[in-house]
């Protein structure tokens, strides 16, 4: 099914190597990740519907919070979330996983990241399709801000291979690195302004959103989801800043740890 | 560029290769915040010493020595997945596969996913490994377990599809680890042997890497024999074979 829902797409890929090399890594990896399962894409979909469900019971209907469209708000923080969580989580082990690979034939590591985070995109893009649905559904669908839709994604794709090129190459020195990773992952979740509007957290700490890149890319994907909440233009450029530095990091880190990483292995 | 660097394939220039292995680990977090002042005991293992050689375009260069003597760090200095020590250098020119059991796969994936995989890595368009697809599942004998994950395959059947994949995919350097002989059944070895001496092996750099003295001396025109990481590089196949056979 997944094969003939892309046909349409691989036609019009152009006939360049690389360009295919990255697409069919990103297939393999996606069908490997969703296919050996039944419910198959489904999944991609069910967790993050499963989270809004038990977090809009406890923060709507327990605690009462004061947010308008509240679903929505939610499920697109956590979608967006969940890009970026999966990328750099699952991306720590990308070495051991494509070891086969680089072991076996002469090929640019660098690939190996971008097809992942493509592989991680198609996911992503499903469930901003369901998002949108929902949207729709719920009366509060908008196409004001879309245009900056593309810079979000660009962004937080970014920052997430910049932590994944940095955290696959020192996952082999500290193997147990994901347990420390898994506390920095849930202090981003609560405090990037997933569940509340960020102005709650930029108000009483100052600067903290030019610290925490997370903060505007999530409230500026929610201006593009709702229209109530204003787009901020500074800030979706210093987070694009931002997350260039990080990716250039992860590559200076991936340039100098790389090699050695994979001996470890 | 003259001739000579033209038709060089491989050019090692003081290549060493040091592994340090620590011999109390620290690589959890608790270790490295409680070692963090003890001093730390490296173990050094001179994998690969100040290697100097050229191989030329169309070279079948024999590998020998015992086991742990260097001949996969060789390989994997080769094929890039691990780097020389600081001031050695590495040329290759041209695509290089290495040919091993269990070679670039996947087990999760099909032998369709696999093939298109390893052939995209390898520099082919999707257009031309369509036109090689066929081929190759027919060579290995698996048209009924193309969709298939390599994890239901037997050994037999991976050999086949790995032998089968580097014979119909071009590369102008072949890395063969311990693979050849042995490929498959009976009837698929004596088919495999064929297509290795009228195939595969044609106008390619093999470096072949084996404990079978007389596969080496059947195929080889130059050798490298190691031991505990030095290389001596011969041009005369028989006159290394004696130098190894003394040695034991």
């Amino acid at each position: 099914m997944f094969n003939r829902l892309l046909k349409p797409i691989v036609k019009y890929i152009p006939e360049n190597n690389r360009v295919e090399r990255i697409w069919k890594l990103a297939q393999v990896d996606f069908k490997s990740r969703y296919y050996n399962d039944k419910l198959g894409l489904l999944w991609a979909l069910i967790k993050p519907l499963f989270e809004v469900s038990v977090y809009f019971i406890v923060f709507k209907l327990l605690f009462n919070i004061q947010q308008e469209n509240y679903a929505v708000f939610l499920f697109s923080g956590i979608i967006l979330w969940q890009l970026f969580a999966e990328i750099s989580s699952r991306g720590m082990r990308l070495l051991h996983h494509k070891l086969y690979l680089i072991e076996n034939i002469q090929l640019e590591r660098i690939d190996l990241y971008i097809s992942f985070t493509f592989s991680v995109l198609f996911g992503f893009l499903f469930n901003l399709l369901a998002l949108f649905i929902i949207s729709v559904i719920n009366g509060t669908f908008t196409l004001t801000n879309i245009i900056y839709l593309p810079i979000i994604i660009l962004t937080m794709s970014f920052i997430s291979i910049g932590f994944a090129l940095a955290l696959s190459c020192i996952q082999p020195f500290i193997k147990d690195i994901h347990h420390g990773y898994d506390l920095v992952l849930m202090l981003g979740f609560w405090g990037s302004g997933i569940f509340f509007d960020s102005t709650l957290i930029t108000e009483k700490i100052q600067f903290i959103e030019y610290i925490n890149p997370f903060i505007g890319i999530i409230a500026n994907f929610h201006a593009v989801i709702l229209e109530s909440y204003k787009i901020n233009i500074p800030l979706l450029s210093y987070n694009l800043l931002y997350s260039i530095l990080i990716l250039i990091l992860g590559l200076q880190i991936a340039k100098r740890l790389g090699g050695k990483a994979v001996e470890k292995l | 560029m003259n001739e000579e660097i033209k038709d060089i394939a491989i050019k090692f220039e003081s290549v060493s290769k040091t592994f340090y292995i620590n011999t109390t680990p620290s690589d959890s977090i608790r270790k490295k915040i409680f070692n963090i002042f003890s001093r730390t005991n490296l173990k050094t293992i001179y994998a690969i010493k100040n290697a100097n050689f050229t191989i030329i375009k169309g070279d079948f260069v024999g590998i020998i020595g015992h086991n742990g003597s260097g001949k996969s760090t060789l390989l994997k200095l080769i094929i890039g997945s691990i780097e020389p020590d600081k001031g050695g250098q590495i040329i290759t020119r041209g695509k290089i596969i290495r040919l091993a059991l269990g070679m670039g796969f996947d087990p999760n994936l099909t032998a369709r996913d696999n093939i298109y995989v390893n052939g995209s890595i390898m520099g082919l368009s999707f257009k031309e490994i369509g036109k090689r697809f066929d081929g190759i599942l027919k060579f290995a004998g698996l048209e009924n377990f193309v969709d298939t994950p390599i994890k239901f395959y037997s050994s037999g059947m991976v050999s086949r599809l790995a032998f089968s994949i580097a014979m119909h995919i071009e590369s102008e350097i072949l890395l063969i680890d311990e693979f050849f002989g042995g490929v498959g059944d009976i009837d698929f070895q004596e088919k495999s042997h064929k297509a290795f001496t009228e195939t595969i092996i044609k106008n390619k750099t093999v470096l072949f890497v084996s404990h079978n003295l007389d596969l080496i001396q059947a195929y080889c025109n130059k050798v490298i024999k190691i031991n505990g990481g030095i290389l001596e590089f011969y041009n005369s196949v028989d006159e290394s074979i004696r130098d190894y056979k003394k040695v034991n």
